[in-house]
């Protein structure tokens, strides 16, 4: 290999890696003030809850884990922050993944002590459900009957301030669902099909794409995108948080991987040149 | 203990740190916090499940109000088991039908209530006029008839890419599958970029978690 672009294309991953590191840190260090346009997507969630009737209560459903918190969280914390400012009252409920129901609790209980929200009074746990098609069918005739107890004192949900006139998904203001799987087939097809509810879905950004036409077709009123979305609507809610400045080394890390594309590309193309060369003599 | 206490950010940092070193190599601690992790994981979701599901929604009602006709629950699950033995393992098809039965049931409703609007929002006006935008849209109305027009040809063509019924030898019928092929590798190269940005986002917070939580710095 005479040419050292031809090297490109065995460079050593761990190189690689530890030029991702080196970006990733310093952009969390000297975070830029790169541009951040806040689409449709992440307006209609704002504008859901916004406009979100206070006498109904907000259901926040939750179906991620440790594995995707690094979006999925951001992405939580923000709505609960929204929900609260507006002092609206909600419930947290969690699907598939039982480790959710502690994540998004303590979120819930750290932003509660921030904004003397009162548990039972102004937000509630409904906890973890294993059965998503039956629960959420229960949702929409009885709430009480179908969830009992909630998460942390086990007391029936009647006993609650915050569950006072709240009966059946007609109480519901907005269904806020924030999830690494695709569980808005459930919502929509056993909820909001039925019952129109406001749906808004906060998916990791993997997920999202595949979304526009639930977005595109008003089942969805709005939508997250990923880590990404959080930072549109930190910015929304005019604060600086993890997202905004986690942001810069996102960019910088797609600009690095087009760099890296470019040039894994090149160094196929210079080999493959100096190939057809050594075959012609 | 909350995660934050300086033990759970200790043992969270060294697991970090002991996940993301098979990235140098393959090495025994890695394996140990990879078995660590889904160990806890598998049994965090057993004892989830009995505190929050089984605990509440079938044990208090069967044992302490009376309702002792879910102890035929408990019967019906069991029958999944027999799957593991020879002589009754016809059984289990009993609780497995009754399971597929009522998945059917339910996805009947819910495939109406997914794609029905989808269905309908698919049909679009292919010249839009002002009063046709809702209030406030800062699209103009040539923009949103040539984003329903773009619409119109990437569904249509990428259906018919996917219509094996007959083979495509016509060749309006080729290039218009054609399009609906190369829609789809738009579709793919999106959902590529996403799915970086995701892991990108995954790894800035292990990052922001070490550098902030555990040194402090930030």
């Amino acid at each position: 290999m005479s040419n050292p672009l031809q090297r490109l294309e065995s460079i050593d991953r761990r190189i690689l890696y530890a030029v991702l590191l080196i970006i990733v840190v310093v952009g969390l260090l000297v975070p830029i003030p790169l541009p951040l346009a806040v689409g449709p997507q992440a307006r209609g969630v704002y504008e859901a809850i916004e406009n979100a009737d206070p006498g109904k209560i907000v259901i926040v459903s939750t179906l991620w884990s440790a594995s995707t918190q690094g979006e999925n969280s951001p992405q939580t914390r923000v709505i609960l922050q929204h929900l609260m400012r507006k002092r609206l009252r909600f419930a947290l409920i969690a699907f598939g993944d039982p480790q959710s129901t502690t994540l998004a609790q303590e979120l819930a209980e750290e932003l509660a002590r921030e904004n003397s929200y009162e548990y039972g009074k102004d937000w509630i746990n409904w906890g973890f459900r294993a059965d998503i098609a039956g629960t959420l069918k229960g949702l929409v005739k009885d709430i009480n009957e179908t969830i009992k107890t909630d998460s942390i004192k086990k007391r029936p949900l009647s006993e609650y301030p915050v569950m006072q006139g709240i009966h059946n998904v007609k109480d519901v203001g907005v269904i806020a669902e924030v999830s690494a799987s695709g569980n808005y087939v459930s919502w929509l097809g056993l909820v909001v099909g039925s019952t129109n509810a406001p749906f808004c879905y906060a998916p990791t950004s993997v997920m999202a794409p595949e979304l526009y036409t639930y977005l595109d077709s008003g089942q969805m009123k709005g939508m997250l995108f990923g880590i990404k979305g959080a930072a549109e609507y930190e910015r929304l809610l005019g604060i600086r948080g993890f997202t905004t400045r986690a942001i810069t080394p996102v960019s910088l890390s797609l600009v690095l991987l087009f760099v890296l594309i470019g040039l894994g590309n090149y160094g196929m193309y210079a080999a493959k040149k100096r190939d057809q060369k050594g075959a012609n003599g | 203990m909350e995660w934050s206490h300086p033990v759970g950010v200790w043992v969270g940092a060294i697991g970090t740190l002991a996940l993301f070193s098979l990235i140098y190599r393959e090495n025994r601690l890695y394996r140990l916090f990879e078995h660590l992790f889904i160990g806890l994981a598998a049994g965090y979701t057993i004892k989830a499940v009995w505190t929050e599901t089984l605990r509440p929604q079938w044990w208090v009602p069967m044992t302490s109000e009376g309702r002792w006709p879910w102890v035929f629950a408990l019967f019906g699950g069991a029958l999944f088991y027999t799957i593991f033995t020879r002589k009754y393992n016809w059984m289990s098809r009993i609780s497995i039908g009754a399971l597929l039965g009522f998945a059917a049931g339910q996805s009947f409703q819910a495939t109406a209530n997914v794609y029905i609007p989808q269905i309908r929002g698919s049909f679009k006006a292919l010249w839009v006029t002002r009063d046709m935008l809702p209030p406030g849209s800062l699209v103009t109305p040539l923009g949103q008839s040539l984003n329903n027009i773009l619409f119109v040809v990437i569904i249509v063509s990428v259906m018919t890419y996917f219509f094996f019924s007959f083979e495509h030898r016509n060749k309006a019928l080729m290039t218009t599958a054609r399009t609906g092929r190369l829609m789809l590798m738009f579709a793919f190269g999106a959902i590529f970029g996403s799915t970086v940005m995701a892991r990108m986002a995954l790894l800035i917070d292990r990052v922001w978690f070490l550098m902030n939580k555990w040194l402090g710095i930030g």
